[in-house]
C-alpha cells in the first residue's frame, strides 16, 4: 500500500549506477530510509533526482514494508529553499544531529514541524539561537530533556551557585572554594542556565555557555564519532 | 554447469566495474577468452601498467604518471585563474569548452559532513598553500549545484578571502537551446536570482 507523507531529504547517498537511497523526516512517519531508482541520470530521466536536495520541502509517495521502502512519486511542495553560507553550515548541522541521533520510523510530528520552523529561522538568519533551540527539542524528543530549574536534589537553581551537567542525572551543585580550574571550566553558572532555560542568548556569555551545554548534553548520545559538520564552522571563525 | 575457478574469478573481477552485473562480466570474459586474446593481453598489461604507475599530481590531484600532470605543465595556461572542480570528468568538460584557459585543482569529492568528508579529504589543505603562493589571482569555483556542492563553494570562497584572493562561482541557469516550461523550477529560481542587466 503506497503512503503519502510530505517531507524534507536529510540526506542522500548513490545507490548502484543510478539509484540514490534517501534519508527523509517526515511528517507522519518520522525518520525513514527511501530508495529512489533510476533518478541519477541526465535530461528528463534524473528531473527527480535534481528535486531531492535538503532543505525544501517535498511531497513523497513510498511503500514497501522493510527498513528500506521504494519511493515512488517525487514532487516539490512549495518553493525551493536555498541556503547560503553560514545558514547553510547550520542546516547540514541539524541534518546531520537528526540522521545519528534519531531513531527510524518512530512518528515525530512536533520535530518536524519544528524542523520547518528552524529552516525559516536559518534563512532569517538567526543562527545560534535557532541551533541552541534546537538541540533542547532534539534530547526532548530523545526522551533527555534538560530540566533547567532545579538541581539533582530537586532543588531550584541558584543564581550564585555553579553546576556541573552529570548526563543522566542533571545539575549537581558543586563548592566554588574546592575545585580545580579544568573542572571549573565544565561548569556553569545558575544564573547562564536559568538565562538558558529563558533562551536568553543575547548575552554573549550566555550563548557560550549555552553551546557548551548542548555539547556536553549531546556528546553520550554522540558517541566518540564526532560531528563534521562543526569543522565546517571553524574556518569561518579564524 | 559451472565455469573453471580461474574463470570464474574473472568474470567476478570484472563486476567491480560499473554497469557490470555477473551477466554482463560473464559476457565480457567469455569475449576476452575465446575472441579477442591479444586484446586481453592488452587490457592486462595497461591495466597493470596504470594500476603501477598513476598517481595524483602535486599541483592538481587529476591522475598522472607523473608528478606534475600534462595540464599543470602547460605554459600557454593563465597561472592566474585557478578552476575548482569535483572530478577528473569536469575537468575535460570545462575544457573541452574552449571558455577557460586556466589551471584546475580537483576536489574529488564535496564537503559531505554526515559521509564523514570534511575539509582534509577534499585537500583544502592543498589548496590552501596553492593560494599563499601567491600566483592564483582569481579562484573559480565550479562544484556541483547540490546543496554539498554550495556548502563546498562557500567554504572555498572564506578560504580565497583569507588570502586576498577574488572567489568566483560560476552561474547556475537555464541550459541552451531549452524550452522554460521544462525546466525545473529549483533551477528557474536561481535563474531569476542571477539574472543581469542587458547592457
Amino acid at each position: 500500500m503506497a503512503n503519502t507523507d510530505l517531507g524534507y531529504l536529510l540526506h542522500s547517498r548513490p545507490y548502484r549506477d543510478s539509484s540514490v537511497i534517501c534519508d527523509f523526516l517526515l511528517e507522519h512517519h518520522g525518520r525513514a530510509s527511501l530508495l529512489y531508482r533510476g533518478v541519477r541520470k541526465a535530461g528528463k530521466q534524473g528531473a527527480k533526482g535534481r528535486l531531492l536536495q535538503p532543505f525544501s520541502p517535498l511531497a513523497v509517495t513510498f511503500d514497501g514494508r522493510n527498513e528500506l521502502k521504494t519511493g515512488r512519486l517525487l514532487e516539490p511542495a512549495g518553493a525551493p529553499v536555498f541556503l547560503v553560507g553560514r545558514q547553510l553550515y547550520s542546516g547540514l548541522y541539524v541534518n546531520e544531529l537528526l540522521v545519528r541521533l534519531l531513531h527510524k520510523e518512530e512518528p515525530a510530528s512536533d520535530l518536524f514541524r519544528y524542523y520547518q520552523n528552524v529552516i525559516t529561522e536559518l534563512r532569517n538568519g538567526q543562527l545560534e539561537a535557532t541551533l541552541r533551540r534546537f538541540e533542547r527539542i532534539l534530547l526532548a524528543e530523545l526522551g533527555y530533556e534538560l530540566s533547567l530549574q532545579w538541581d539533582v536534589h530537586g532543588q531550584p537553581l541558584q543564581v550564585d551557585q555553579l553546576y556541573l551537567y552529570e548526563p543522566d542525572q542533571g545539575f549537581l551543585p558543586v563548592a566554588t572554594q574546592s575545585i580545580d580550574p579544568g573542572l571549573r571550566q565544565r561548569c556553569f553558572t545558575g544564573q547562564h542556565l536559568l538565562a538558558i532555560n529563558r533562551h536568553a542568548y543575547d548575552d554573549q556569555a550566555v550563548a557560550l555557555a549555552a553551546k557548551k551545554l548542548s555539547r556536553q548534553a549531546l556528546a553520550p548520545h554522540l558517541g566518540d564519532k564526532p560531528l563534521r559538520s562543526r569543522e565546517l564552522f571553524k574556518q569561518s571563525a579564524q | 554447469m559451472s565455469f573453471s575457478p580461474l574463470t570464474q574469478r574473472l568474470i567476478e573481477s570484472l563486476t567491480c566495474l560499473p554497469g557490470v552485473g555477473p551477466k554482463s562480466a560473464q559476457r565480457m570474459a567469455l569475449h576476452l577468452l575465446d575472441r579477442d586474446r591479444v586484446g586481453a593481453q592488452k587490457l592486462a598489461d595497461t591495466l597493470q601498467l596504470a594500476i603501477d604507475k598513476i598517481g595524483r599530481c602535486q599541483r592538481c590531484r587529476n591522475f598522472s604518471e607523473a608528478p606534475v600532470c600534462h595540464t599543470c605543465s602547460q605554459m600557454s595556461r593563465d597561472p592566474g585563474l585557478l578552476c575548482v572542480v569535483e572530478t577528473p570528468a569536469d575537468v575535460i568538460a570545462i575544457d573541452q569548452s574552449g571558455s577557460f584557459r586556466g589551471f584546475y585543482f580537483l576536489l574529488l569529492g564535496h564537503l559531505s559532513p554526515i559521509d564523514g568528508i570534511g575539509p582534509e579529504e577534499i585537500g583544502a589543505d592543498l589548496l590552501d598553500k596553492r593560494l599563499a603562493e601567491g600566483e592564483v589571482t582569481e579562484l573559480v569555483i565550479a562544484t556541483g549545484t547540490t546543496v554539498e556542492g554550495e556548502a563546498t563553494a562557500h567554504y572555498l570562497s572564506e578560504m580565497a578571502r583569507r588570502h586576498g584572493v577574488v572567489a568566483s562561482r560560476i552561474a547556475h541557469g537555464v541550459p541552451m537551446g531549452g524550452d522554460l516550461e521544462y525546466v525545473d523550477s529549483n533551477t528557474l529560481t536561481l535563474a531569476l536570482q542571477g539574472r543581469r542587466v542587458i547592457e
